[in-house]
């Protein structure tokens, strides 16, 4: 059991931190942040929960995951546009009626709906933790790996979340929107959420300043969780991009490029430098697939 | 010489310290009947008597002077009504939201005209919810907006924008439903519970999401100013209610006025009461929460001395005498006191009654009044109408709190109370129009 702070290593520490300094200075500024994707035309979009700092129209790049697909299309002289939207109900939207190139999410925020009829690809992997509200839980929350520590236990769900795992353990679901999952928690409404780790320090940096470090962090950390693009295959570009992209993986997995944007991230340190041999495992896994 | 002296720093200290009270005179010399105007005390007296409401204050003014100005009633339990109390005046926070926008506008800083995407990016590519027939494969279509948004939209409230709560007032509209269920899980809030977060982050959520209709195709009263309230963030590089301090509350004295109030004044605060306007009349306690349909307030907030989201339409806390000086600037066409916060031309333009088309601003009164860039304005005298002139405007705030101001007659009233629900005042609020008027004696 860990607090937010304590992380695996010094070295990783003072990567995150530069890199919550660096997207809360972004948050607080109040001028408007010009991106590609607002004022381009909508081919080749792709769309998406905002989701800072995986997938973002805050920022330039349009965060990690899609940072890694534009990269990835770009080597095949590709590109696309990222659009965010506030509520997956609109993303749902534009991947079934309007046939969007496609859309992107993290795997336990995607339904078997999105999914159905189309092409699933990772694009990286999102390092998830449990957090609770350190006042509410002065002894902490044992958790030793297996969900059934946790039973009786009130867990914050996402609304979208299949949470089967969890009720069969014994653990109560409280549907809790992506926005006030830390609110609850600190209102004693929920006892745990799961969230990336970007997010969550991001989230607490943002709109919990003065009490961050009375949110922990559980540990160990649950398994990783899977950022992923779904290639709408209604939409008569997508084969053809989605060929692209295969090829573009392969070659920012090789050429450093990967690791470079994941570095940006995550910082240099054991888990970003683990990173790209685990997904290269996955990646491989996935193109056997088909 | 030393005489001289000590006249000229007893006057420039007296000329600094003015308050209301060298602003009131004797009714009559601004040609009203001080008999008359006896006929609010009346029913005012005869509310409070029956318990529609704890307490108010009404404040006439005329060619620039206060000629009847009161407190009745309570403020609080044990705390009397004093003209002082500072109140939530709500959704008369937008005129003030309107000013500060105005003047960004006189600096040549943005244009009326200028699509709102100019300055915040997420209101670029907008859709309109065209609700589909039952039976359709998808109950809405999203399609392109046909023009932008553009900040003249929000100040007149015909963005597309919509009130969580007045989705509430059409149930049976067709995409209604799906509207309210996609701000709600989109998080957005009508702005009267102070939410932890900026006002920037909820309004960058409202750019993404959907219109109710194409803009200027309807006047829909909305979160427009909550809109303004963070373009003005981004226009000026100041924090709203620092801009607002600025700009309006400092140069006009409006020394109670605030969107956060000091702690030194927080035993100057009213409470807000419960009123079936029957005779039940109940304090609302300390952290309740006021719900009703889609409709939440919190009036706790108030109380509260630092806080993350500042409403552009509903976040001000100030006293009827800061109102009034609010209102006299704009009767005065932007000026008070020697101070000039518009043009003539700007206020006129404000003012001006076809911004909202054919639509009618007919949520306080009746048809005849049409909605400027900031409150409403009565157009003809053709509609249902009690009181007032054309060209009078006004507005109004939910806990039951008014204000007019009468270019012609050169007459302001104001009536604050801190009252829920809001519908019940209005036949007082009529009422306190023709005494009002009626007290005109020249």
């Amino acid at each position: 059991m860990k607090y937010v702070t304590s992380l695996k290593g010094l070295s990783r520490w003072i990567g995150i931190s530069g890199l919550v300094m660096i997207v809360s200075a972004s948050l607080s500024a109040t001028g408007p942040r010009i991106t590609a994707a607002m004022f381009s035309e909508t081919k080749n979009e792709i769309v998406t929960v905002e989701n800072a700092p995986l997938f973002s129209m805050q920022r330039p790049d349009g965060g990690l995951a899609f940072e890694i697909v534009s990269a990835a299309l770009k080597t095949q002289n590709e590109t696309v546009t990222l659009t965010t939207y506030p509520v997956q109900k609109m993303v749902d939207y534009y991947l079934t009626q309007e046939k969007v190139l496609g859309v992107m999410g993290r795997d336990p925020t995607l339904s078997n709906e999105d999914k159905r009829g189309n092409k699933v690809l990772p694009v990286c992997l999102v390092h998830e933790h449990y957090y609770y509200y350190k006042p509410l839980h002065p002894k902490g929350i044992v958790w030793k790996g297996a969900l059934s520590d946790l039973k009786g236990m009130r867990y914050g769900a996402r609304e979208e979340e299949n949470t089967a795992a969890y009720q069969k353990a014994g653990v109560k679901i409280v549907r809790v929107s992506a926005l006030e999952r830390f609110k609850k928690l600190k209102e004693g409404e929920i006892d745990f959420i799961k969230e990336p780790e970007l997010s969550a320090n991001m989230m607490l940096e943002s709109n919990f300043k003065a009490d961050k470090h009375q949110f922990g962090m559980i540990e160990p950390a649950p398994e990783e969780s899977t950022a992923l693009i779904i290639f709408n295959l209604k939409n008569s570009d997508a084969k053809a991009v989605l060929k692209k992209f295969r090829e573009g993986m392969n070659t920012i997995l090789e050429n450093g490029q990967y690791q470079a944007i994941i570095e940006k991230y995550e910082g240099k340190n054991p888990l970003s430098q683990s990173h790209l041999k685990n997904f290269k495992k996955l990646w491989k896994n996935e193109l056997a697939k088909k | 010489m030393k005489r001289f002296a000590v006249i000229f720093m007893i006057g420039f200290v007296s000329l600094c310290a003015e308050g209301w009270e060298e602003k009131q005179v004797a009714p009559e010399s601004v040609g009203l009947s001080t008999q008359r105007l006896e006929n609010i005390d009346n029913i005012i007296d005869r509310h409070i008597e029956e318990k529609k409401m704890a307490g108010a204050v009404v404040l006439v003014a005329r060619h620039g002077k206060i000629a009847y100005f009161k407190a009745t009633g309570k403020a609080d339990e044990g705390k009397p009504m004093e003209r002082d109390t500072i109140m939530r005046v709500m959704s008369m926070s937008k005129p003030i939201t309107s000013v500060a926008t105005m003047i960004l506008y006189e600096q040549g800083k943005l244009l009326l005209s200028d699509p709102v995407s100019k300055y915040i990016p997420e209101f670029k590519n907008q859709k309109v919810l065209v609700p589909q027939p039952k039976g359709s494969p998808y109950p809405y279509k999203l399609v392109p907006v046909q023009r932008e948004v553009t900040v003249r939209d929000l100040l007149a409230h015909t963005s597309g924008i919509m009130y969580l709560s007045y989705a509430g007032l059409y149930p049976n509209q067709p995409g209604r439903k799906d509207m309210l269920n996609l701000y709600k899980e989109a998080q957005i809030n009508d702005g009267y519970c102070r939410s932890d977060e900026e006002i920037g982050d909820m309004v960058k959520r409202l750019g993404r999401l959907p219109l109710t209709a194409q803009p200027g195709e309807l006047w829909e009263y909305g979160l427009n100013s909550d809109v303004l309230g963070y373009l003005i963030e981004v226009v000026s590089g100041m924090k709203f209610d620092r801009f607002v301090y600025e700009n309006v509350f400092k140069p006009l004295k409006m020394d109670d006025s605030y969107f956060i109030i000091p702690k030194e004044k927080v035993r100057r605060l009213a409470a807000v009461y419960k009123s079936d306007w029957k005779g039940s009349l109940e304090r609302v306690g300390e952290h309740e929460m006021l719900l009703s349909n889609e409709l939440a307030m919190c009036p706790y907030d108030a109380y509260e001395t630092s806080g993350k989201y500042l409403s552009g339409g509903g976040g001000v806390l100030t006293t009827a005498y800061d109102y009034f000086r609010f209102s006299q600037m704009l009767l005065n066409k932007g000026e008070l006191d020697g101070v000039r916060l518009l043009s003539r031309k700007t206020v006129e333009l404000m003012t001006a009654t076809n911004h909202s088309g054919q639509y009618y601003a007919d949520y306080l009164h009746d048809k005849g009044w049409k909605f400027g860039l900031g409150f409403a304005i009565q157009q003809d005298r053709e509609h249902n109408v009690d009181a007032g002139d054309v060209g009078v405007f006004e507005w109004a705030g939910l806990y039951s709190t008014r204000f007019s101001v009468d270019p012609k007659e050169e007459k302001i009233t104001i009536f604050l109370s801190q009252t829920t629900p809001f519908g019940h005042h209005f036949d007082l609020w009529d009422k306190l129009e023709v005494l009002s008027a009626s007290a005109i004696s020249d």
